[in-house]
């Protein structure tokens, strides 16, 4: 696999026209199939690695072509950023994209300009990655939206303005900030945004309590006998939703426990392995959440995809009919440790939320 | 002077009983009529209200756009269902004949005389005709209305008219007589004390064989046969319309003892009724949550109907204690029955056959396993049950009843509807589907304000 990363690199490099990086997007799709490899994480891994490189690869086209159209360079350094499963390096190949733009205050006088350049190269971006495959993100979490795409303190102001006003659409925005990564250009930039947070975090551990309801709020899908929810109705009817059913609640659970325990980790496995590290939880339970991620992951990759437009999308939706008897019960226990890690999540930001009220000598 | 002469004559007529000052009174024969009489006519009164209740359900069950017409319906069938009963109906259901089917009291005219000369099958209770004939009217208003619900949403309005008439005529009296009427099935000990085969099980059946003639609703399936949720425009009246069923079931169940003089009987078997629907609805819910991940509604209604339906066989036959174990297996049954035939591709608009059909079976078999020896001498039909030591009897006999009630009357249904199909045509065309019945049978709007706000939007089918 390092060959075909270091050939499609070559290829990245060497792209010089939006068909060509639509091509290697293709190339993924028929050389990166889940059947080759032994281990879903690696397969994780490669894809990611891939969606990286050519995002990154597009980025740098737009500014170079931006520059040798007359429309100038970047006045100041900035940051393009991923948030959502690009974020957290666990896009499969059908993710849509989720992205913002930082960059550097510009200096007295120069913010006109650099608001009119980054637009523009903003633009050139969305449309460059959605001609190669990647559907807008139906949020309209993208670096076209003028709020997803700010100088530094514009962003902190607007982190800090999310965290005053904890409603339950700001909450969800502030979940998002932990996922964001670098995937061009100064990532000092982002690094800034991540260390504030988790400050800020840190000294405000109420925050956590209102990050719980948004992180519970999909529930894991099993019934109370164990079985698995299907679809009623419609185009999906009889199938499983494996992305809000398994995969979401089990990121968001994980994710919320690395925040309260103070980790700067944006990838989901890499914050079970904090975790692990940190010693808050037994290496067993680690394992099991583990094993439950890593049964997400692969069946979310087995789940029905469209190509439509051009571009590749995914309700994330499975039919378990089509699993094994050993796929079956797999999933069913992700589902089983699904549950039990949200009661730990609920369990552990709610005695953080005591202590602090005792600390202070009142309720939170 | 006058005045007070005349407020004296005025007194006089309120006070009937001074008029009466020379005789003794009524004769408590006479006393036990008038009550038997009131009872039975508060239960048709009862029965005959449950169209209300199903006008209720239906158009709540199914769109906007054909509530108009599937409410206004109910009173169309009713009116076409009370002439055509009185006219033959009645005569072949009850009258004097066979084994098979009565040949006198057709077009009967109220009087003692024709009920005592025709209709010795229901000699048995004292009550006057003219009121027997209501009741029984009221019951196969309710078997019609049944039929009705795998017709919901794109028959044409011709249809009812016809199929009302025959379902009357030629399709219901049959099995009321063989059952109720002194017929074959009687005389082998069939236990249907109020109708699971006789009334549910009939219309039902009906329902079936039209649901399967004129196929499901355009936009039901998908083209890879997965089904689209059509939801009802109106919860509440879907919920409305049960309740004024349970209600009216107390007319229905009780009613069916045809007297009132009977040591409280009628109330025992009010009870049983009650227990039934209580324990269906409740299981049907819970069954739908651990199921679905969410309760139901929908679905309890159907519990609570489909335990109603299964109590209406076995209510005077069965300990309480069995009553509840009947409505909760019925609210159960039909849950699962209903999911099943949504996948097996067959569009029971407000799934007639699952409530009233699987639950009528089970209703009518039930009495073979659970009928008791002291209830069996009171009521007087047929033999007690399995658990009661009864063998495998009375079990036959319900089965045999149910068999041969569902096959004649799929057969007879599939038939006429068949060649109606092909003469007169059973559907309307998809415009008119699309359109909504409302529009296309009678040139209004149910809702009128909601449907034109839609009529500039998209129309979603």
């Amino acid at each position: 696999m390092d060959k075909w990363m270091e050939r499609f690199d070559v290829s990245i490099y060497s792209a010089v026209s939006t068909e060509q990086l639509r091509g290697l997007r293709e190339r993924m799709h028929v050389e990166l199939k889940l059947s080759q490899f032994s281990d879903v994480v690696e397969w994780n891994r490669t894809v990611n690695s891939a969606h990286d490189r050519l995002i990154a690869g597009t980025v740098a086209l737009a500014e170079q072509t931006m520059r040798l159209e007359g429309l100038g360079t970047p006045p100041v350094p900035y940051a393009f950023a991923a948030v959502g499963s690009a974020g957290r390096a666990e896009q499969t190949l059908w993710s849509d994209q989720d992205n913002a733009i930082v960059y550097a205050d510009p200096p007295e006088g120069r913010e006109e300009e650099a608001e009119t350049y980054f637009r523009q190269l903003s633009e050139r971006i969305f449309d460059w990655l959605r001609s190669a495959g990647y559907p807008p993100c139906p949020g309209n979490v993208l670096c076209t939206n003028a709020a997803w795409r700010k100088p530094l303190s514009g962003w902190l102001a607007m982190i800090e303005g999310w965290r005053d006003d904890p409603i339950w659409e700001n909450v969800r925005y502030l979940l998002m900030i932990a996922d964001i990564r670098c995937l061009y250009g100064d990532a000092g930039l982002i690094e800034r945004i991540r260390t504030d947070y988790l400050e800020s975090l840190g000294k405000r551990s109420g925050l956590l309590v209102h990050m719980l309801q948004n992180t519970l709020h999909h529930k894991i899908t099993i019934g109370v006998l164990g079985n698995i929810i299907t679809e009623r109705y419609g185009e999906d009817a009889g199938a499983f939703d494996i992305k809000y059913g398994a995969y979401i609640p089990l990121v968001n659970g994980i994710r919320l426990l690395a925040l309260s325990a103070g980790l700067n980790e944006g990838s989901t496995l890499g914050r079970l392995e904090q975790l692990r590290a940190s010693g808050h939880y037994s290496p067993d339970e680690i394992e099991r959440w583990r094993e439950a991620f890593k049964t997400a992951l692969e069946l979310r990759s087995a789940a029905s995809h469209e190509k439509e437009d051009g571009m590749y999308s995914s309700r994330g939706m499975i039919d378990p009919n089509t699993l094994s008897k050993s796929g079956k019960r797999r999933l069913k226990s992700c589902l089983r440790t699904g549950i039990g890690l949200q009661q730990t999540v609920r369990k552990t930001v709610e005695r953080m939320a005591e202590s602090t009220a005792r600390e202070r000598g009142g309720s939170a | 002077m006058k005045k007070a002469l005349f407020l004296t004559l005025i007194l006089l007529l309120a006070f009937p009983v001074l008029a009466y000052a020379a005789d003794e009174g009524p004769t408590p024969a006479a006393l036990q009529l008038a009550v038997d009489s009131v009872w039975v006519m508060l239960a048709a009164i009862l029965v005959i209200f449950m169209q209300a209740g199903f006008a209720l359900l239906e158009s709540g069950s199914t769109r906007m756009k054909n509530a108009g017409h599937v409410a206004g319906k109910t009173i169309l069938t009713f009116g076409l269902c009370g002439l055509a009963f009185w006219a033959l109906g009645f005569g072949f259901a009850f009258g004097d004949g066979n084994s098979i089917l009565g040949f006198k009291g057709f077009f009967f005219d109220g009087t003692e005389e024709m009920a005592a000369a025709s209709f010795s099958s229901l000699s048995f209770s004292d009550v006057p005709g003219s009121i027997k004939f209501l009741f029984q009217l009221a019951f196969v208003g309710v078997s019609l209305a049944i039929a009705w619900g795998g017709f919901a949403e794109r028959a044409k309005l011709s249809v009812y008219f016809v199929f009302g008439v025959l379902f009357t005529v030629v399709i219901y009296p049959f099995v009321a007589h063989w059952i109720w009427g002194g017929g074959w099935l009687a005389e082998h000990g069939k236990q249907d004390f109020a109708g699971s085969t006789v009334v549910h099980l009939q219309g039902a059946t009906a329902a079936l064989a039209a649901t399967l003639l004129l196929k499901p609703r355009l936009g039901k399936y998908n083209k890879d046969g997965k089904p689209n949720l059509i939801p009802g425009h109106n919860q509440v009246l879907s919920v409305l319309g049960v309740i004024i069923l349970w209600i009216g079931w107390f007319g229905f169940n009780p009613g069916s003892t045809l007297s009132a003089v009977n040591d409280g009987f009628f109330g025992f078997i009010a009870m049983n009724t009650n227990l039934a629907a209580a324990a269906g609805g409740v299981a049907a819910l819970l069954v739908s949550w651990l199921y679905f991940g969410k309760a139901d509604i929908p679905s309890m209604l159907n519990g609570v109907l489909a335990a109603l339906v299964a109590i209406t066989a076995s209510c005077a036959f069965v300990e309480t204690w069995a009553a509840v174990v009947i409505g909760l297996v019925a609210g159960t049954l039909t849950f699962f029955t209903a999911q099943w035939f949504e996948k097996a591709g067959i569009d029971d608009p407000v799934y007639a056959f699952s409530v009233h059909g699987i639950a009528g079976m089970w209703g009518s078999l039930s009495t073979g396993f659970f009928a008791s020896p002291r209830l069996v001498e009171i009521v007087g039909v047929g033999k007690e049950g399995l658990f009661y030591g009864g063998g495998l009897h009375q079990l036959g006999v319900q089965a045999m009843g149910v068999a041969v009630s569902f096959v004649f009357v799929f057969v007879l249904s599939y038939a006429i509807l068949w060649v109606m199909k092909q003469t007169m045509g059973l559907r309307v065309t998809e415009e008119e589907e699309i359109m909504g019945l409302d529009i296309s049978e009678h040139g209004t709007y149910g809702y009128p304000e909601q449907m034109k706000k839609a009529g500039n939007e998209t129309v979603v089918v």
